[in-house]
C-alpha cells in the first residue's frame, strides 16, 4: 500500500517536468500561475485562523496571527514570527 | 557547488554553508540574500544586465541551483538553458528527508507530552502562511488575488465541507487573466 501510494505520487510529480519541462508556459497561463500561490496562502491563513467544524471560530488563534502579522510588518525573521504568534495565543489561553 | 564569482575583479568564494544560509534566509524573507546579490552584481558587471530576484524564485531547489551558479541563473533568465547542480539537489533532498523523518519520529515518541493548543502551535501555522504570503503582497495584482481568495474562503467556511473553501479560493487566481 505504502509503496503503491509512494510510486503514484512520484510519477505524478515527475510527469509535469518530464513531459513539459523544456517549454515555457503561455503568458496567460503563466500569469494565473503567478497569483495562484498568494491565493492558496491567503485561503490557508483564513482556514487556519478562524476555521472550525463548518463554522467560524474566533479564538486565541486570531490574536496570535494578528501579533504574528505585526511581527512580519516589523520585518522579524520567520521563526520569530511563529514564536510571537504561538506565545500570544498561549498567553491568552492561560488567562 | 560553493558559490563563486567568475568575474576577474573579485576573489569572493563563499562556501557551501553560506549558500545554505542564503537559501534559508531567502525562503524566510523573500528578500534576495545579500551575498547572492553581491554575486549577481559581479555577474552583472562581467556579463551585462540582470533581472532582480522576486517571489517567483521561491522554489527551494531552484534557488539552490541559482545561488550555486549565478551565471546559470542569469542564463536562465535570459531564456537560455542553465545546468542542474545535482550535488546541491541531492544534498538538499537528503537533508530534508532526514529532518522530515526525524521530526515525525520525535513527534510520535514525545508528542503526547505537549498539548499543541496550550503552547499556541495552532496560531503559529497560520502566522507561518501569512509570513510566506507577505512578500507577494507588494504586487498589486497578488494583493487583490489574496483578498478575493481570503474572502471566498471566509464566506464558504461556515457551510462547505472541509477542503472545499481552499479549492474554491484558487478561482481567485483567475484574476491573473485580467490584462
Amino acid at each position: 500500500m505504502i509503496v503503491v501510494v509512494g510510486s503514484v505520487t512520484m510519477v505524478f510529480k515527475a510527469a509535469g517536468p518530464v513531459l513539459l519541462g523544456n517549454r515555457e508556459l503561455p503568458p496567460r497561463v503563466a500569469s494565473v500561475v503567478d497569483v495562484l500561490a498568494p491565493a492558496m496562502l491567503a485561503a490557508l491563513v483564513v482556514t487556519q485562523t478562524v476555521g472550525g467544524d463548518r463554522e467560524l471560530v474566533i479564538d486565541a488563534r486570531l490574536a496570535g496571527v494578528i501579533a504574528g502579522g505585526i511581527a512580519i510588518w516589523l520585518r522579524a525573521p520567520l521563526l520569530v514570527v511563529m514564536v510571537v504568534a504561538a506565545v500570544t495565543a498561549a498567553l491568552i489561553r492561560l488567562f | 557547488m560553493p558559490v563563486s564569482c567568475a568575474c576577474t575583479s573579485c576573489s569572493s568564494q563563499p562556501g557551501r554553508l553560506q549558500s545554505l544560509l542564503w537559501l534559508v534566509r531567502h525562503r524566510a524573507t523573500g528578500q534576495p540574500p545579500d551575498d547572492a546579490a553581491v554575486a549577481v552584481e559581479h555577474e552583472r558587471r562581467s556579463v551585462g544586465n540582470v533581472e532582480t530576484w522576486g517571489p517567483d524564485d521561491d522554489v527551494g531547489e531552484a534557488v539552490a541551483v541559482d545561488v550555486a551558479h549565478p551565471r546559470d541563473a542569469i542564463a536562465k533568465r535570459r531564456g537560455r538553458q542553465g545546468r542542474f547542480e545535482y550535488g546541491v539537489l541531492i544534498g538538499a533532498g537528503l537533508l530534508l528527508y532526514v529532518v522530515w523523518v526525524g521530526g515525525t519520529l520525535l513527534g510520535t515518541v514525545i508528542g503526547d507530552l505537549l498539548d499543541p493548543e496550550a503552547i499556541g502551535l495552532d496560531a503559529a501555522f497560520p502566522a507561518l502562511f501569512l509570513a510566506l504570503l507577505a512578500p507577494y503582497l507588494r504586487s498589486r495584482r497578488a494583493l487583490a488575488t489574496a483578498l478575493v481568495a481570503g474572502g471566498i474562503t471566509l464566506v464558504l467556511l461556515p457551510f462547505a465541507p472541509p477542503g472545499v473553501p481552499i479549492v474554491a479560493a484558487s478561482l481567485a487566481a483567475l484574476i491573473g487573466l485580467l490584462r
